[in-house]
């Protein structure tokens, strides 16, 4: 009888206990614990397993080192607004053009020369007051202006204007401007162009001219023979001068709200900015950033590298250092080092995070970049200029990551 | 006591259910994506899932100046209104209906603190990027927000430009499900998308209906491309992938050898995604060769003018729909009287789309003032707006998650029924 008695409460627990498996296992109590949803399991599929995020991130570090070259800390921070001069505090573009800097704010060309601003606006040639772009030839000098309303090339004083109406330009909005010595590329709102200075001839590049998947241009950069464009939701494209070809960089998950594996390639297709520096390729997205060796794809995102934020709106690169432009904060990276800039906007301090591996450093300077927001920013020697939703920022080499600061 | 503990059991066991529950029920992930056909979820969790959190705007727009001695706010609009197809542009111009008289019924109860809101209508068709021109045209005119567009490629161009101006805008027309996964915090859109359509479409067909081999046939436009995209990747995570796809050309007008396709394929339904002309035609040469397949499209056969262009042959025909016409919400009904009466005939969905779009954003700007980046605070921290409509609900990438529904021609009449997605059964 007292077996009896047993029998039927083992078999209840038993059923009970496979109950809650199976409530775990359907509420999805395993995707919790693995911090991301894990669907396969209740479709009951196979998982593959790949080692961890971190553990891909740390080997890429030690795989592919910088060039040694020590990473820069900038200091000494100095800022400029409405009340040094500029047209606007909204800063969309800086360019270091020899001893003057040009300023593309949303009111007017800024220029700052032996420490004085002069303003242009469209009264005197600018097509639009929106300045978004800016690039300099630096053999002849000329200097190319990306506006809302049309490309200005501004030479010997004069500027002279581009438009859809006058000439190749694929749009009137134009996000991004390079100035190689003969060619000028252009990333405009519907395509991207090649304009020929030397035989004034325009070319087009578009959906229906170009392995473009979106015409949506957002950036390009030249270098050498090649040029690359950053085609908002059309990944990368490389374009080869003399062969005339195109070589394609996508997302290969090919979806946009997921990255199915790290640095499998491209870290997302809706990207925002490229720049091309010493054989590597960067790429800046609204998703994280990209790096391109040639030979294989690293992403990084802002809850597993020192990248303070995956929302990226720029990218410039300089003596194998790569600058991004976040909405929180410039990052700087060397391939191995994370250097980051922000501000604490209670106490106007600025604030400089040193990441290196697992390492962290966090350092209070009693000066500051002037906004977290970060539009654009060039580097040169030893000075960086800083494009920000509130005032343009410059800095200097005060020091570099070595074993002691971190 | 051995049945009390055995009780106890129970209800260790309901707590836990409940718990789970509550865990799963928490706000969708991206676009209320059924987990069946979550982009690679039979194979791999991915090492990264974006639009689980809503992007903050963490630039210093709020802090700029903002004219306040104004004689009246200014919204832009942007939408087909003249150049394009005759039904295209019917279409911008429902919208441009329902956005004004929107506009008309807020001045009328005292504008924006007595100041009148104007509607600065633009046109987008054009050459490509006409709508990022016409932005910055009402940008430059100081509006201080936009409604539109309708196609997906302007609908883009317009947001990255707003993007840039920062500029915020409600999209209350297009179906491109692209558009707000491009994670512009400036951005938001208050009708369903061709994602949330496309999974209604999988859940009927398969789900409920139980078809397994089933054709497309589609416009070669981006529009039918992006539009028929997720039901191409769900039908395959369902394990019943496509089994034709034909693509026709703009002005076809002869669809007889993609149709001879579809029937050698054996495809018992067809799923057809163009223009409304385009589709009715293409229903009315199914039934003249004796196709029966069952026929699934887009809201586009859920109009009048699908029913006057295909007649009979439109019986039997779904369609999915943003929103059910026949709820007998009273706001709804007092709306569909009011543009009865303006302009003479009753209004389609893209006039009642951008009438609640319209009142969300207007409600939102008496609500915060003029400063442009503060509207936008607004507008993207709403997560449920009841419109006329009903239930807008946007999601991570703030893009409205439905509910949509689906509707079937019988017997002459419309049928609506709400989409629930039906867990499968493998």
């Amino acid at each position: 009888m007292k077996s009896k008695m047993k029998k039927p409460v083992f078999s209840f627990s038993i059923v009970a206990v496979f109950l809650i498996v199976i409530f775990m296992i359907s509420s999805g109590f395993y995707s919790q614990t693995a911090e991301v949803t894990s669907e396969s399991i209740v479709a009951g599929e196979l998982i593959i397993e790949t080692p961890s995020v971190e553990a891909i991130e740390k080997n890429a570090d030690t795989e592919v080192q910088s060039e040694n070259k020590p990473m820069p800390i900038y200091g000494d921070w100095r800022v400029f607004t409405m009340a040094d001069g500029l047209p606007s505090n909204k800063v969309n573009a800086v360019k270091i053009d020899a001893d003057r800097i040009l300023v593309g704010t949303d009111r007017g060309l800024a220029v700052l020369e032996n420490g004085e601003w002069s303003v242009y606006t469209p009264e005197d040639g600018l097509a639009h007051r929106n300045v978004i772009s800016i690039d300099v030839n630096e053999d002849n000098g000329d200097v190319w202006i990306g506006t809302m309303n049309g490309l200005n090339r501004w030479s010997a004083g004069v500027f002279e204007r581009f438009d859809q109406f006058n000439s190749g330009l694929a749009n009137n909005v134009v996000y991004d401007v390079s100035a190689g010595p003969r060619y000028t590329w252009i990333a405009t709102t519907a395509g991207a162009n090649r304009y020929d200075t030397y035989t004034n001839q325009w070319k087009i590049f578009n959906e229906e001219t170009s392995p473009m998947h979106e015409p949506w241009c957002y950036g390009i950069t030249s270098a050498g023979n090649k040029a690359w464009i950053a085609a908002w939701g059309g990944g990368v494209l490389e374009y080869n001068n003399d062969t005339d070809e195109f070589r394609v960089y996508r997302d290969p998950d090919g979806h946009f709200q997921i990255s199915l594996f790290p640095d499998d390639g491209l870290v997302h297709d809706i990207t925002t900015g490229v720049a091309f520096d010493n054989g590597t390729l960067w790429v800046s997205t609204y998703f994280g950033a990209g790096r391109y060796n040639g030979q294989r794809w690293w992403g990084y995102h802002d809850h597993v590298s020192g990248l303070t934020s995956n929302f990226i709106n720029a990218v410039n690169a300089k003596n194998s250092i790569a600058y991004f432009a976040t909405d929180n904060g410039l990052n700087t990276f060397d391939g191995t080092t994370w250097v980051t800039y922000n501000t604490n906007h209670d106490t106007g301090k600025g604030i400089t995070t040193i990441t290196h591996g697992d390492t962290e450093r966090q350092m209070v300077t009693d000066t500051s970049i002037s906004h977290g927001f970060i539009w654009n920013m060039d580097a040169r020697d030893d000075v960086i200029w800083v494009a920000t939703s509130m005032g343009l920022s410059t800095a200097r080499i005060v020091g570099y990551v070595d074993e002691t600061i971190l | 006591m051995q049945v009390n503990k055995h009780l106890i059991m129970f209800g260790v066991i309901c707590l836990y259910a409940g718990y789970f529950s509550v865990l799963n029920a928490q706000a969708p992930t991206h676009a209320n994506t059924p987990i069946e056909i979550y982009p690679f979820s039979n194979f791999q969790t991915p090492h990264y899932m974006f639009f689980e959190e809503r992007l903050p705007y963490l630039g210093a727009a709020r802090e700029y100046d903002y004219p306040t001695d104004v004689e009246s706010v200014k919204i832009g609009f942007i939408g087909p209104l003249e150049g394009g197809g005759v039904y295209y542009t019917k279409s911008g111009h429902d919208m441009l209906k329902g956005t004004q008289i929107a506009i008309d019924e807020v001045n009328k109860a005292g504008g924006y603190r007595g100041l009148p809101f104007e509607l600065i209508a633009r046109n987008d068709i054009g050459l490509w990027g006409a709508s990022g021109d016409e932005l910055v045209t009402l940008y430059d005119m100081g509006a201080v927000a936009v409604i539109g567009s309708i196609d997906g490629n302007n609908s883009h161009v317009a947001i990255r430009v707003a993007l840039k101006l920062e500029i915020p805008m409600v999209n209350t027309g297009s179906t491109d499900p692209t558009l707000t996964d491009t994670r512009i915090p400036w951005v938001i859109r208050t009708n369903p998308d061709d994602r949330q359509f496309n999974y209604a479409l999988l859940n009927e067909i398969y789900n409920i209906r139980g078809y397994t081999r089933v054709a497309i046939l589609r416009a070669n436009s981006r529009y039918a491309r992006v539009g028929t995209r997720e039901f191409v990747d769900g039908a395959r995570r369902l394990g019943n992938p496509v089994v034709i796809r034909q693509v026709f050309l703009p002005g076809e007008t002869d669809f007889g050898q993609y149709l001879e396709n579809i029937r050698l394929a054996d495809a018992e339904a067809v799923v057809i995604w163009g223009e409304v002309d385009e589709i009715a035609r293409i229903v009315k040469q199914m039934r003249a060769l004796g196709m029966d397949q069952a026929v699934f499209s887009s809201e586009k056969v859920l109009t009048e003018t699908f029913l006057e262009l295909a007649g009979e042959d439109a019986e039997g025909v779904v369609g999915v729909f943003p929103y059910n016409p026949h709820s007998g919400k009273p706001e709804l009904e007092a709306f569909v009287e009011k543009y009865k009466e303006r302009y003479g005939n009753a209004p389609g969905h893209l006039a009642v789309l951008a009438y609640d779009g319209t009142l969300l954003l207007l409600d939102s700007i008496k609500k915060v003032g003029l400063n442009k980046a503060l509207i936008r605070d607004e507008i993207t921290s709403i997560e449920e707006y009841d419109g006329i409509t009903g239930r807008i609900n946007l999601d991570g990438s703030w893009n409205n998650a439905g509910p949509v529904w689906l509707a079937e021609y019988q017997n002459g009449e419309l049928r609506f029924w709400e989409y629930q997605w039906k867990r499968s059964e493998n």
